[in-house]
């Protein structure tokens, strides 16, 4: 069993339930477990998963199909961990989030590491046993099936990949590579096509890969850990004269910085996603909107560019330097967000599931009265327009790039 | 009946389950009562379930005691728990209605031999009402501490009380069934005092209503003590042995404006008990921790003692909406420091610019706080006694540490400390207080309780060590709360983890509670074990 390796950690879980539901608003946490929320039995939660990994180690339950139809409902948000963070919610509640972020950085040195429970890398482990035990929902087979075929999650031809680029005249080789990713190439071309833009008012030349395929993210989250090596190991194999790689979905960045390295060692190249490029130049004025963009928008934190990497400032840096842009915070917000079911290959192994995550926090976007939802994740984007579609509601969502993009003319 | 009685079958040494055709038969029923998705008796479920919070590890549900519960069921409405509770009586099964599943003397798990139906109360959150003149509100006992409290600030109140340990995801219900102790008690009382009214299914299905809901005229008018006997104190801190109850109405009070954080050094330790004797007496203060050197495991106080000297610490905070009543409070707790000769420690300013406190309002730790400190196994010995009573307390149980030291394992890695203990004063409410020791013990990988999670070999040399270590710590854990009872401390709840504690209750004072328990519940269905009522003393200790 691939949990074995994380028993220890099964062990040190207090099962305290806090990372089921609670709320602390000093914390910035209102509710946890969005599949909880929905689910209600707690078999759903991290605490449940623990449990479940305890007993699987112990030996009083097996895997099967009953056990898979749990495991795989998670969403891997992340906010299960967030809860968890030892004194982390402490922190916040005395010095905001700025404090929590930094938390690890101050007491590293002074050799004390307060993890939390890996609750999510637990469930992905029981997730990769069950994989390769046949038991993940057909979804995901058919997922695989088509990465598989094509090198990208939606089954599109490799052929149209760069369809989105045709007339931008980039550049055909350059140190610094625009990793679009699949839902940008094939689903969200007017994002790529943003990025594109902005990256070259910057200044920043970059190229394409010719045959990029899949990050692996979703398949490194729904446990087919064989078949995301092998997209990665493509992707890296391309990749061996970059200097630097720029994101735009949060997965593949995540994915870029923290499952590629567990099998390939650290990157040779330097990882990005897209909002710190951007804010890094508005930072030192390389950037500079002259446009109004006039309207009241809230922000949509990808749970991977969030609690995934601590990157919370830098797309709000962006939108806050947009004239005429109101950004009104959903709240729970940043830490504390509320996953909007895009997460996890939810969308593949329980479409259903999914929706019902993102009308769920549709109370928490109308309640701040925005007619504009941002967010920097072109997978979250195609999902949030899934859900207004489905809920009749006309809420218009956009990537922050696009967002840059109108402020600067283009 | 006997043809319908549930047989409990042993299928392996952990899971007990009900036979086959009564099993199929209340599955049925049961789904009749709330519907077929909120009934489940798979595995993955049932041991789902088979957990409670690891901060009292030797309840843990594999060992020689306890059991998967038979099925999980959630219930939305009063009348559905009145349904389920009628089917349990039919079916002869046990019932435990669970909250948080924080509890962590097996209160909310089922003994072996007796399985039984887990009911999960956490759907049932809802606020109802608030009385008027906002004084009160009522609620469904699922709602949990963090999330009553959140609709409460809406309103500019409070409950005051905050909830255990800064657990925010604990439910209310649970809390009071169980009397759990709460932050913020010191000022505003232990929950199960703010409790004003109640609503419960008793054991037989029917739906009582306490206090001044016992007029059927009354409807929206909370108050405890009227219409006879305190009826809702049988219910408080009984550990659902009596009824499930679905329905709490408690105090509320003006959301706090003002707030200030004070610590204290005190070269006297008896200077430190008396400033802290003097101030909760007088209900200064919101709430307060102590940390004394004389109950801190060596390597910490060798710790604190470098950091702060050769002193005892004390934390406390101030909270108040009046702000001259406030400002007199703060007053008044410097002036009592001053005459206990107690040692201004300047963090006020510090924390008042941060916008916090150190103890009151924040959430104490996330879960990996606990397994990051003291590992993954400890055991608390939570307890009250008299504020004047505790240096006693911890002087003898230091002498029961001492002969038992090679129990401890664990430890308190961060700090370098190999084993762990500590016997923190956090004031309780009035004039008690908290003696907590953790006795950790490093069991669960080492193959203990037959389990196998390591790759210890069951009856390896390692497995016979862990498993010694783990009855040691066991023996620790037993001896000193044979010291407690004999020295004016009590538990403020014994769940099913401490026969040794019912033990040493008076005789009269046991056949009363046996004889509410009896008229209540003749088929002791009612979460069999709990206060050891309900269960033959071999049932107990889950030998059936």
């Amino acid at each position: 069993m691939r949990l074995e390796i994380l028993k220890e950690d099964v062990w040190q879980c207090n099962h305290c339930s806090m990372c089921s539901e609670m709320v602390c608003d000093q914390a910035g946490f209102y509710k946890v477990c969005p599949v909880y929320q929905l689910m209600e039995f707690e078999n759903y939660t991290a605490r449940g998963h623990n449990t479940i990994a305890l007993y699987l180690l112990e030996g009083s339950l097996n895997y099967n199909r009953e056990l898979a139809e749990v495991i795989f409902k998670c969403t891997t948000c992340k906010l299960c961990e967030e809860v968890c963070k030892p004194m982390g919610n402490a922190v916040a509640g005395l010095g905001g989030y700025g404090l929590k972020s930094i938390m690890d950085a101050v007491i590293k040195p002074m050799q004390i590491e307060m993890k939390p429970i890996p609750s999510v890398a637990i469930m992905e482990a029981m997730r990769t046993d069950c994989v390769e035990q046949g038991l993940e929902p057909d979804g995901l087979k058919e997922l695989a099936a088509r990465v598989t075929a094509s090198g990208n999650i939606y089954g599109k031809p490799a052929a149209d990949r760069l369809q989105w680029a045709a007339g931008l005249n980039l550049a055909s080789q350059a140190p610094t590579i625009l990793f679009a990713g699949d839902t940008a190439a094939y689903e969200a071309p007017e994002v790529a096509q943003a990025a594109a833009r902005v990256l070259q008012r910057i200044g920043i030349s970059f190229s394409l890969l010719s045959d990029e395929r899949a990050s692996g993210a979703v398949l490194f989250r729904t446990g087919n850990i064989v078949l995301g090596e092998k997209m990665a190991r493509h992707n890296l194999d391309l990749l061996k004269s970059a200097l630097e790689v720029i994101c735009l979905s949060a997965g593949d960045y995540y994915s870029l910085s923290t499952d590629w390295p567990k099998f390939a060692g650290s990157m040779p190249f330097k990882v990005n996603h897209i909002s710190m490029v951007l804010a890094d130049a508005i930072k030192d004025k390389r950037l500079r909107f002259s446009k109004n963009v006039p309207v009241n928008a809230t922000y949509e934190d990808p749970c991977y560019l969030g609690r995934g990497m601590n990157q919370y400032a830098d797309p709000r840096i962006v939108l806050k330097a947009i004239p005429g842009l109101t950004l009104t915070e959903m709240y729970p917000t940043a830490h504390g967000a509320w996953c909007c079911g895009n997460c996890g290959g939810i969308p593949d192994s329980d479409p259903e599931l999914s929706i019902k995550l993102g009308v769920r926090k549709l109370s928490l976007i109308e309640a701040t009265r925005a007619s504009l939802v941002a967010t920097s994740c072109p997978e979250v984007k195609v999902h949030l327009k899934k859900v207004f579609a489905h809920a009749r509601k006309t809420v218009e969502v956009k990537d922050i790039v696009e967002l840059a993009a109108q402020a600067i003319g283009e | 009946m006997k043809s319908e009685r549930i047989k409990s079958i042993n299928k392996s040494e952990t899971e007990v389950r009900m036979d086959t055709v009564a099993s199929e038969s209340l599955l049925n029923e049961l789904q009749g009562v709330v519907g077929a998705a909120f009934v489940r008796a798979d595995d993955v479920t049932r041991f789902t379930y088979a957990i409670e919070d690891f901060g009292g590890s030797f309840f843990y549900p594999l060992n020689d005691r306890y059991t998967a519960p038979d099925m999980v069921v959630i219930p939305h409405t009063t009348e559905e728990v009145s349904g389920i509770v009628k089917l349990a009586n039919k079916y002869k099964i046990p019932i435990i209605a669970r909250g948080g599943g924080h509890d962590m003397t097996g209160a909310c798990t089922p003994l072996k031999g007796k399985g039984g139906i887990i009911l999960d109360m956490t759907s049932m959150n809802k606020v109802l009402d608030y009385q008027q003149g906002m004084n009160a509100v009522h609620f469904q006992p699922g709602i949990r501490w963090g999330d009553l409290e959140h609709q409460l600030n809406e309103k500019g109140l409070t409950l005051g009380i905050l909830g255990p340990h800064g657990l925010h995801g604990a439910t209310l219900g649970a809390g009071v069934a169980h009397n759990c102790f709460s932050i913020n008690a010191p000022k505003y009382g232990w929950p199960v005092q703010n409790v004003l009214t109640l609503q419960v299914v008793l054991p037989s299905g029917e739906v009582i209503e306490t206090g001044s809901l016992a007029n059927k005229d009354c409807k929206t008018w909370y108050f405890r003590c009227c219409n006879g006997p305190d009826m809702a104190g049988i219910f408080l801190g009984s550990g659902g042995a009596f009824g499930v109850i679905t329905e709490i109405a408690m105090k509320t009070y003006p959301k706090p404006t003002e707030s200030s954080t004070l610590a204290y050094a005190f070269k006297n330790i008896d200077d430190y008990l008396e400033f802290v004797h003097q101030v909760g007496w007088q209900q200064f203060v919101t709430e307060l921790w102590g940390m004394a050197l004389i109950g801190l495991h060596p390597k910490l106080r060798a710790m604190f003692i470098s950091m702060f000297g050769q002193k005892d610490l004390v934390f406390l905070t101030i909270d108040g909406h009046e702000k001259g009543v406030f400002k007199a409070q703060v007053k008044a707790v410097k002036r009592i420091a001053r005459e206990n000769r107690g040692e201004l420690i300047p963090i006020e300013g510090l924390m008042h610019a941060m916008g916090g406190s150190v103890i009151d309002k924040v959430e104490f730790a996330g879960g990996g706080y606990y397994g990051a400190m003291a590992g993954p196994n400890d055991n608390c010995t939570c307890s009250v006694t008299p504020v004047l009573n505790w240096k006693k307390v911890v002087t003898q149980g230091m002498k029961v540490i001492d002969q038992n030291m090679d129990a401890l394992g664990g430890g308190f890695h961060m700090m370098g400390a190999d084993k762990f203990y500590i016997f923190p004063l956090l004031l309780g409410g009035g004039n008690s207080c908290q003696s907590v020791v953790s006795t950790t013990v490093d069991y669960c990988c080492g193959g203990a309780n037959g389990t196998k999670a390591c790759e210890t070999p069951i009856d390896s040399d390692k497995d016979r060590e862990a498993k010694f270590n783990l009855k040691r710590a066991k023996e620790l854990y037993s001896d000193m709360w044979e010291m407690y009872v004999e020295n004016t401390v009590a538990p403020y709840r014994i769940g099913k983890e401490n026969p040794s504690l019912i033990r040493r209750l008076k005789p009269e004072y046991y056949a009363f509670l046996k004889l509410i328990k009896q008229a209540l519940d003749p088929n002791n269905i009612m979460n069999p074990g709990v206060i050891g009522l309900g269960v033959t003393d071999q049932e107990a200790k889950g030998l059936v």
